[in-house]
């Protein structure tokens, strides 16, 4: 079980996307899990074979609990199975291996039959759900070999469990259904084949036990607010030449390409924190880590309540087009789809953003175990002295909160100056 | 399109970008009343951009602060 935030202690399976026999590459979806937050799709971090689930749909594990066995591609024999259970490797901590006993040609099949009198091969059988009465064999005189079987097992289309289930309450032919890009028949498939819509979740009385998003978010500030011996500096920034830079940028494109004021703001940040690397990075184990790639965090609201924030990678090495292409893609999703557990994890500094019409200034709580986190009130219109007059300019109030532990008032200056900087000088 | 198509276009990519939106506030402002922040408008406007054919520059965008405003603008461009 991944670890999918810092805060997080146990997941819930809430669907496979593969099973028994599935092939996987690195960055597959291979799994739902449902966190205190929402909803992840968790990736696979190598390639290989899926042999084991190992905890069931519905079942809830900690953090570092094996879900599943892979075997790695390309070691064809005596070949070392690994547990999935991180998908960062901060926290792949254990990974046991397990060397796969099998032998096949210790117990070889009888010539002419149609059984399968290997134990070996009928448990292998067994295990990836493949008939073998249906396999027609081509070893010696037609025996089902062990290749047939791994065969048989992925031209199978494979059903998650979750959608096997469906399937039996709703009386569907799972051969019916049209597969999804990836092949696999998911919950999600007998759903639209089924064309019923889940029962409405009935809603929570006032005075009932808080939502799991709350509790989680309240875990994670109190243990901010407890341990982090925060400070903070604030600066007033000019962004009118941001503001026109960006209005220029827009002014021939249609709305599928227009780039929003966040942004510029994220491509700032991210190159400032290159510029002070002080403020990028962890305090953890009671020592200081500064990170050496900027993965910036971006605060989202939910409508609903509460926020997650996923994670731009490598944000300082990524152009305004590409910045506002993830930034949608993940806002959109945080809100409306789901986000993958790899863009919930490795955050070594956030952003957040109350945007257009609202405060003009936000002191934000550090995301532990990061060191810092930068905040940003609405642009607003207001005099501002230029030279010896005064004149009407695009401003904004940016505050860093900084862990003190790891970061002293003089980085937190010099990375708001920064900040600045980046916008009036190379703001897009 | 009709004035009556322009309405279930525009609700519909309500319904997708807000799913939680009550949409039948016509006049009320998209990002005071309703809570939707620029990304979401940005996502609404590509959807009925996208399915009306109608382009919406940016400083047009900006003053669509209600469903009824954003019908009327296609409306006017589709007659």
């Amino acid at each position: 079980m991944p670890s999918l935030g810092a805060d997080m202690e146990y997941g819930t399976i809430v669907e496979w996307l593969v099973g028994p026999g599935s092939e996987v590459s690195r960055g597959d979806v291979v799994a739902v899990v449902e966190t205190e937050k929402s909803d992840l799709d968790v990736e696979v971090f190598s390639d290989g074979t899926v042999r084991e689930l190992l905890v069931p749909e519905g079942v809830r594990v900690p953090v570092g609990t094996p879900i599943a066995m892979i075997e790695p591609r390309r070691t064809r024999r005596g070949a070392a199975v690994q547990p999935v259970q991180s998908a960062q490797p901060p926290v792949q901590r254990a990974a046991v291996t397990v060397p796969e006993q099998r032998p096949p040609e210790l117990h070889p099949p009888e010539l002419h039959s149609p059984e399968l009198h290997s134990p070996v091969l009928r448990r292998l059988a067994g295990r990836l759900r493949v008939d073998v009465a249906a396999v027609s064999g081509t070893g010696p005189g037609g025996v089902v070999t062990r290749d047939d079987i791994e065969r048989a097992a992925q031209r199978r289309r494979p059903v998650t469990p979750r959608a096997r289930r469906l399937a039996a309450e709703r009386g569907l032919d799972l051969a019916s259904i049209d597969t999804a890009a990836s092949g696999v028949i998911t919950g999600a498939d007998v759903e639209r084949a089924t064309a019923e819509v889940p029962p409405p979740v009935a809603p929570v009385p006032a005075g009932a036990a808080p939502d799991p998003m709350r509790a989680a978010i309240a875990r994670q500030m109190e243990r901010a607010w407890r341990e982090i011996p925060h400070f903070q500096v604030a600066d007033t920034v000019d962004v009118s030449g941001a503001m026109a830079a960006l209005a220029a940028v827009n002014a021939s494109r249609g709305v599928h390409t227009r780039v929003l004021a966040g942004a510029v703001f994220v491509r700032a940040a991210a190159r400032a924190a290159v510029a002070v690397p002080a403020v990028n990075g962890w305090w953890r184990h009671g020592g200081g880590v500064e990170a050496p790639d900027v993965h910036l965090g971006i605060v989202v609201a939910l409508r609903a309540g509460g926020l997650v924030a996923p994670v731009i990678h490598d944000a300082a090495s990524k152009d305004l087009d590409t910045i506002m292409a993830e930034l949608r893609d993940l806002v959109t999703r945080a809100r409306s789809g789901r986000l993958k557990a790899s863009e919930m994890t490795g955050a070594t500094f956030t952003l957040t953003q109350l945007g257009d019409d609202e405060a003009d200034t936000v002191v934000p709580i550090i995301h532990p175990p990061q060191r810092a986190i930068l905040g940003l009130g609405a642009v607003r219109r207001l005099p501002w002295v230029d030279g010896d007059e005064v004149v009407v300019r695009d401003v904004m109030r940016a505050s860093l909160s900084a862990d003190h532990r790891a970061v002293d008032g003089r980085s937190g200056s010099a990375f708001l100056r920064a900040f600045g900087r980046v916008l009036r000088e190379d703001p897009v | 399109m009709t004035v009556d198509e322009i309405h279930a276009l525009v609700l519909e990519a309500l319904a997708e970008v807000a799913p939680d939106v009550d949409a039948s506030a016509s006049d009320a402002d998209l990002h005071d009343v309703l809570g939707l922040d620029s990304m979401d408008l940005l996502n609404l406007t590509d959807l009925v951009v996208t399915r009306s054919g109608v382009e919406i520059p940016g400083h047009d965008a900006a003053g669509l602060r209600t469903l009824r405003l954003i019908e009327d603008y296609l409306a006017a461009r589709t007659a």
